[in-house]
């Protein structure tokens, strides 16, 4: 029996050797690579093994696009700032970034306002390139009425073990003053007979400043006409902020003149900062009976 | 049928008319002025302005027109558009150029005035009065005979190397505000490794090249280095006006190519307030799995080794019997 075993040892101790071999070669098979573990070192044990300690991310080389930055009236008007992003523990390690577009005079721990601050604008990671990646944030629209002046960017990134930081961009952009304005209707005046006049101004035309700074605004006005020779002056329009009778009006010219509205500077869109301007006519004696036309222009002005 | 869908059609066409009249656009300018009180004699001043809209549904047709306060210099002033000009449709930011060329015999003093851009109204059916809006844009100009230097940076940047390329360019734009060629006194470079931690080079830039009055341009500083390639570096820049530290900054610059690796964009996480703690978690179970399938392979090879020490042990053994 015992000799049975003996001879019989060999044979276990091969089969035992070739199930460990496969063992080995199903662990391969599955990906496993056979390194030391990315834990902290066993006291107990012997092996080689240390910690790679996590490097905190830092950002560089922040920008914004444009700059001068013109707005576009009424609307919104897409931002774009880019920096590099670099962690020692190799690029891949980087994993979000985040940027902030901010007034200087704000400072870049704003607080979200259309305004003057616009946070949370998602970046975009580029490639990553040894241990950088460069981030591209846009943002979804700043919008018409953000204040005029110096801007400036952070853009705020973290690794995969939450560790961030951030930067400021170093040469800051300047947002221009933008004058803008939308006048809403069309102006039908009364039916008059030559020698009359609109005894009170009531035809209404809403002027709204649809930019990023107060203004007034400059009238003008083309002569109107019916046919080939049917005029009448623009001097017989007349304008005022009120209702107001007839003589007390602005007299309209065909020259450009200062016309005090005191439209504040919008801080919310749509913008709310209208005013209303309200028009009459009259019709000089003498005046052929037709209907007649012509143009009254509207130009924003500093207030 | 053919008659009874006369009024309606009629209707639609009234209110369209209609519509058209109550839904004006909007019109701005940006910035709304061309201003320089720093004129000399001879000076050359451009400003580019945007003419900007938010409905560009269809052209606008530009005429210009100057103030009469502005009828003494008007010679002075170009309009790179000229004096008509038509925005097309989809346009919402059109610049347009306005030059000032001061004659050498201009009169010391302020000039101001105001340029116009006026729409050309089309007649709009069934109304009496249409609305137009256009822009104006203030002009505030002061000739004189004092010099005035100053200069701002409006950008700055570092380029990758080539492989054997032996010198570091930073590229400064740089708007000059005077009315005299202004630059940079000095700019000093400190190169680091990728780790920002050992001073590899070191130089200063002091002879940059001019920038013209009033123009903003782009110029470079160079500094010659001798550097690994297929590295990454950190600069260091400082740039100097007169004796004054105007900027310190730093910038990641390549020699040569870096190997890069495309990152499947689920492994980028969602901003950081919305992603700090769930990836990482996902992170140590992975890790967890690994350490248990390591454990399984050191066992594995210790049993090899126990055999095969097992297996000659014995077999001497036997042969000693």
């Amino acid at each position: 029996m015992s000799e049975k075993i003996k001879n019989s040892f060999p044979q276990c101790l091969v089969t035992f050797t070739l199930i460990m071999i496969s063992v080995l070669v199903l662990l391969n098979a599955t990906g496993t690579d056979f390194t030391v573990p990315e834990v902290k070192a066993d006291a107990a044990t012997s092996s080689a093994s240390g910690q790679v300690g996590n490097a905190t991310p830092t950002v560089s080389a922040v920008n914004v696009i444009s700059d001068p930055i013109t707005l576009t009236e009424n609307s919104t008007t897409s931002i774009t700032i880019t920096g590099t992003v670099t962690d020692i523990n190799g690029g891949s390690d980087i994993s979000a970034a985040t940027a902030t577009f901010y007034a200087i005079s704000s400072g870049d721990s704003c607080s979200a306002n259309d305004n003057n601050c616009y946070t949370n604008i998602t970046c975009t990671l580029g490639t990553v390139s040894g241990n950088d990646r460069n981030a591209t944030c846009t943002t979804s629209g700043v919008y018409f009425h953000a204040d005029p002046g110096s801007w400036g960017a952070k853009i705020l990134a973290s690794d995969a073990s939450a560790s961030s930081s951030s930067a400021t961009d170093t040469t800051p952009s300047t947002i221009n003053t933008l004058y803008a304005l939308i006048v809403s209707g069309t102006i039908s005046y009364d039916t008059l007979v030559p020698g009359q006049n609109m005894a009170n101004l009531t035809k209404e035309v809403t002027a709204t400043t649809t930019g990023n700074a107060a203004i007034d605004v400059q009238i003008k006005g083309d002569n109107m006409t019916y046919g080939a020779t049917g005029t009448i002056a623009i001097a017989n329009q007349r304008y005022a902020t009120s209702s107001v009778l007839w003589a007390s009006g602005n007299i309209a010219s065909s020259t450009y003149q200062n016309f005090e509205v005191d439209l504040g500077k919008p801080t919310s869109h749509p913008s709310t900062s209208t005013d209303i301007v309200y028009w009459g006519w009259a019709v000089p004696s003498g005046t052929p009976v037709g209907t007649y036309a012509g143009t009254d222009y509207f130009n924003p002005v500093s207030d | 049928m053919g008659l009874n869908k006369i009024p309606q059609f009629l209707l639609i066409i009234l209110l369209s008319l209609f519509w058209a009249g109550i839904c004006q656009a909007g019109f701005g300018v940006s910035p709304p002025w061309v201003k320089c009180e720093h004129l000399l004699q001879g000076s050359h001043f451009e400003q580019t302005i945007s003419l900007v809209q938010s409905d560009t549904k269809t052209d606008f047709y530009a005429t210009v027109e100057l103030s009469s306060e502005l009828s003494g210099i008007k010679d002075w002033i170009k309009i790179d558009k000229g004096m008509e000009f038509t925005i097309p449709g989809g346009v919402q930011q059109f610049p347009i150029k306005i030059t000032v060329d001061v004659p050498q015999n201009a009169k010391l003093g302020e000039y101001g005035g105001y340029i116009w851009i006026n729409g050309k109204p089309t007649k709009e059916a069934g109304t009496q009065i249409t609305t137009m809006t256009g822009g104006t844009i203030e002009v505030a100009l002061k000739v004189t005979d004092e010099e005035f230097s100053d200069w701002t940076l409006r950008g700055l940047g570092v380029r990758n190397l080539a492989k054997d390329e032996k010198t570091i360019k930073a590229y400064l734009r740089v708007e000059n505000l005077g009315n005299v060629k202004a630059r940079p006194s000095k700019v000093h470079l400190d190169v680091y490794d990728d780790n920002h931690q050992n001073l590899l080079s070191s130089g200063d830039d002091t002879e940059l090249d001019w920038i013209p009055p009033f123009q903003t341009q782009e110029i470079i500083a160079e500094f010659p280095v001798d550097l690994e390639p297929t590295q990454q570096y950190w600069a260091e820049i400082k740039i100097y006006k007169e004796d004054e530290l105007l900027l310190a900054d730093q910038r990641r610059f390549n020699v040569g190519e870096i190997p890069t690796e495309e990152v499947n964009p689920a492994q980028v996480q969602k901003p950081l307030e919305e992603s700090e703690t769930g990836p990482l978690e996902e992170s140590e179970a992975g890790l967890e799995f690994g350490f248990l399938k390591n454990k399984i392979f050191l066992f594995s090879l210790l049993g090899i080794v126990l055999a095969v020490g097992l297996g000659f042990g014995l077999r001497r053994i036997r042969k000693s019997v």
